[in-house]
């Protein structure tokens, strides 16, 4: 198979994943489309090392994936508090700093 | 047919390589970030086995310690010649030691170490229950208003891991401005923003806005940090390589091209798209417009001392990175970069200084405030001139001791619902705290860029650069800019000198030493950098030179 | 494009060049040609220990059943008739629909972080013994950095399920 066609793939997930973000209002799938694009990125990498026929993509997808936990840890601990608070993870009902 | 044979079918032999080549680390060159990292590492500890009344004096020592380690033996490196002549590669192409790293690593540290003391500050929060706290929430977990934070407060606890994340934080920002190859970037953005978004959840009083400003923060940073990563990707795709002498080399036709990967080695679709999200997330950390939508709300809603210091040492350190990649990566493209960039830096000096105008918070203010300065260093950044890079690096380090100083400011006035940052509060302050008032209005002057002071230094140094480099129409629409800047600078200093102070207006709490000593720093700082620059321009001109 | 790429990986030539010339001669004639080759050198031999591990291993598990139950004490309690080793008996209930305990979070989230530290080992596993001293030195270095993580962890309760 074609490479190409997972590069095609990887961007396409990226993209969901980004408009996701833009669309979706609860703050746990906002941040879920984010995930969605670190691993889009994942999948480019590893194709684009398989093009190159060297390592460098498959190590880097290694770290991602650990960025990529240490960001939902991190990330969830701040949802789970606000949501803990406010009942809501709604991004909408985050405007007490409207201008 | 023979065993081998058949082996050979779907299977070639692996070369037995007897060894790798050890990876060679070296270590005295990466003390700086090593120390720090250390102390941090160490601050855990202590928050898991020191007993809870002796965390906050051994977390404050350890933190200063470490610092101030770290500033030694940047000192040290750079007194051995590493900014000059001996600049080089370290931890196999992973990091470079060089003078604008050396110079932004400095800067960033003695940031840090002034941010501790406001971090330290225990005199200004009315003592809960008899024991004295920070600006830091009693128990980070704990729901605002619920029981188990009322005995968290009762109890006299404090957030002391404020401290670790705080040395995390700056020890990813050592490695932002240094990093050299695009792993290492994004690695060393990740180490900084996580601990980051931690702190702003942070805050002791308003913890609701606290929440949220983490949460935008969080979700934002989030956002940009998978573009930043796809733009890597991409790159990686480009150039076989995320090493930034080797991306460069092949932008410049001088790798050695591989006919059969002529479609993605060299194909600039790839090129251009990565180059263009990688300066989107490092654009997003700058603050600059059209990604600046998180920095008033974040810079609000954040505890102060989180607020002054990441309005500083992350511009330092994001414009850092944003100069090595344009500058050792991207020469050979400029002809691409620049014309988006001056669209980026035109709009940003503009939206920055004309939205400051209708804000009614301080803190809201100070952040369009510190997105106009991120324009104006962004003039000096398109230069591409020497002087762009030591002009740039001279406005980083007074731009972030004026920040620093005047978020810290910010914290001493106060009323019952703890720091008061409406601009009507602070009418008339100037007659009733005429110190305080009158060190304000000298950050305030600087960030207007009036002579005498830091800011006007360095906006000098980066126009002149920027004008050099060609880019007349940019500085125009920066002085145009700095002129309506100057006008909301101005205006909060007539309100505070000017107008009748309120019969119930805040008061101004008295700080302990640590706050004094960082405003104190803050305006020395500003007054030496705006009567002597020199020696500092000197300073940053013999930086100004990028290792590849 | 697969030619391009494919003559840039020379240890996959063998394979691609098999599936692009897909042709029922010339895929079948060498595999035909492998499985006498097989036969007529015994291989069996090689495969001999395995079995007789595998034997070993069976019938010391029946042994084991066999003899627990015969000597073995016989006294019930409820322990005994918990799930064994399949996780967690389910007493937190999630309260008023739908939601989980905090707990499972904690839980959940302490699990990701410890595991994911696997992906660095792995690949020092593989080239151990060519690093040599210097990556067990920083790899141990590593280790005792997630240490002190797993000390705050530990020292904080984030182990106590109540």
């Amino acid at each position: 198979m074609n490479p190409a066609n997972y590069l095609y793939l990887s961007a396409l997930l990226f993209t969901i994943g980004a408009a996701g973000v833009l669309i979706r209002r609860n703050a746990i799938v906002v941040f879920m489309c984010v995930e969605l694009m670190l691993n889009a990125c994942n999948l480019a990498f590893v194709t684009f090392s398989r093009l190159h026929g060297n390592l460098d993509g498959q190590v880097i997808a290694f770290f991602t994936m650990v960025v990529a936990a240490a960001e939902v840890v991190v990330g969830l601990a701040i949802i789970v508090s606000i949501f803990r608070s406010r009942h809501s993870a709604s991004v909408d009902d985050a405007n007490l700093m409207k201008l | 047919m023979s065993a081998s044979s058949v082996h050979s079918l779907w299977t070639t032999a692996a070369p037995v390589a007897d060894k790798f080549p050890t990876p060679h680390i070296e270590y005295a060159q990466l003390s700086p970030v090593l120390i720090v990292l250390g102390a941090a590492a160490l601050g855990v500890l202590v928050e898991a086995f020191l007993p809870r009344r002796s965390r906050y004096t051994a977390q404050v020592a350890l933190a200063a310690l470490g610092l101030a380690a770290a500033f030694a033996a940047i000192v040290a490196l750079a007194d051995k010649g590493y900014g000059t002549t001996k600049a080089h590669i370290a931890a196999m192409g992973a990091v470079a030691v060089d003078g604008p790293a050396l110079f932004l690593q400095g800067t960033i540290l003695l940031v840090g170490f002034v941010a501790i003391f406001t971090f330290a500050e225990r005199r200004l929060d009315p003592r809960a229950h008899g024991n004295q706290v920070d600006s830091f929430a009693a128990q980070g977990s704990a729901v605002p208003g619920s029981d188990q934070e009322k005995a968290a407060v009762r109890a006299g606890f404090t957030s002391t891991e404020v401290f670790p994340l705080l040395m995390f934080a700056v020890g990813g920002m050592l490695i932002f401005p240094a990093a050299n190859d695009l792993l290492t970037l994004f690695v060393a953005l990740e180490v900084f923003s996580l601990p980051l978004y931690i702190l702003c959840a942070l805050a002791r009083r308003n913890r609701l806005m606290s929440q949220e400003a983490a949460v935008k923060y969080f979700l934002l940073g989030a956002f940009s940090s998978a573009f930043l990563l796809f733009g890597i990707a991409l790159l990686y795709g480009y150039a076989g390589t995320v090493s930034y002498s080797g991306i460069s080399s092949v932008i410049d036709g001088t790798a050695p091209m591989n006919p059969a990967l002529a479609d993605t080695t060299g194909n600039d679709a790839l090129l251009l798209i990565g180059l263009a999200m990688v300066a989107m997330g490092l654009l997003f950390k700058v603050g600059a417009v059209p990604f600046h939508m998180w920095t008033p709300d974040v810079y609000q809603g954040a505890p102060t001392p989180v607020t002054g210091f990441m309005a500083s040492a992350t511009k330092v350190a994001a414009f850092g990175a944003l100069l090595r990649l344009l500058y050792v990566v991207l020469p050979g493209m400029r002809w691409d970069w620049r014309p988006v960039m001056w669209g980026v830096a035109i709009l940003t000096m503009l939206a920055g200084a004309v939205i400051a105008v209708t804000q009614t918070d301080v803190k809201r203010l100070l952040a369009y405030s510190s997105i106009a300065h991120a324009g104006f260093i962004l003039a000096g950044v398109i230069a591409t001139t020497p002087d762009g890079i030591s002009s740039v690096l001279f406005y980083l380090a007074a731009y972030s001791f004026v920040t620093l100083g005047a978020f810290a400011v910010v914290t001493l006035v106060r009323d019952a619902g703890g720091e008061a940052t409406h601009l009507s509060r602070w009418a008339g302050l100037g007659r009733r705290s005429p110190l305080v008032a009158a060190v304000f209005a000298v950050f305030l002057l600087a960030f207007a860029g009036i002579p005498l002071t830091s800011g006007f230094a360095g906006k000098f140094a980066v126009f002149t650069a920027a004008a050099q480099g060609g880019a007349m129409p940019l500085v125009i629409v920066g002085v145009i800019s700095s002129a309506i800047a100057a006008f909301f600078y101005i205006r909060v200093i007539v309100l505070m000198f000017f107008s009748e102070p309120k019969p119930d207006g805040p008061t101004v709490a008295v700080p302990s030493l640590m706050t004094s000593t960082a405003i104190a720093v803050g305006v020395a700082v500003t007054l030496v950098l705006g009567l002597a620059p020199q020696y500092f321009l000197d300073l940053a001109d013999k930086a100004g030179i990028f290792v590849r | 494009m697969q030619a391009t790429w494919a003559c840039e990986l020379p240890h996959m030539d063998a394979i691609l060049v098999a599936e692009g010339d897909a042709d029922h001669t010339t895929s079948h004639g060498p595999n035909m040609s492998v499985t006498a080759d097989w036969k007529e050198r015994g291989t069996v031999n090689a495969y001999a220990p395995i079995f007789v591990l595998g034997g070993i291993a069976a019938g010391f598990a029946i042994f084991s059943v066999f003899m627990a139950s015969i000597i073995g004490p016989k006294r019930y309690n409820r322990a005994k008739l918990e799930a064994y080793e399949c996780g967690i008996e389910p007493t937190p209930q999630p309260a008023g629909g739908g939601r989980f305990p905090i707990k499972y979070y904690l839980t959940a989230m302490l699990f990701i972080v410890f595991d994911i530290e696997i992906v660095f080992l792995y690949p020092w596993a593989v080239t151990f013994d060519r690093l040599g001293m210097f990556g067990l030195v920083e790899m141990l270095l590593f280790v005792l950095t997630v240490f002190v993580a797993y000390a705050y962890v530990w020292r904080r309760g984030g182990l106590e399920w109540d």
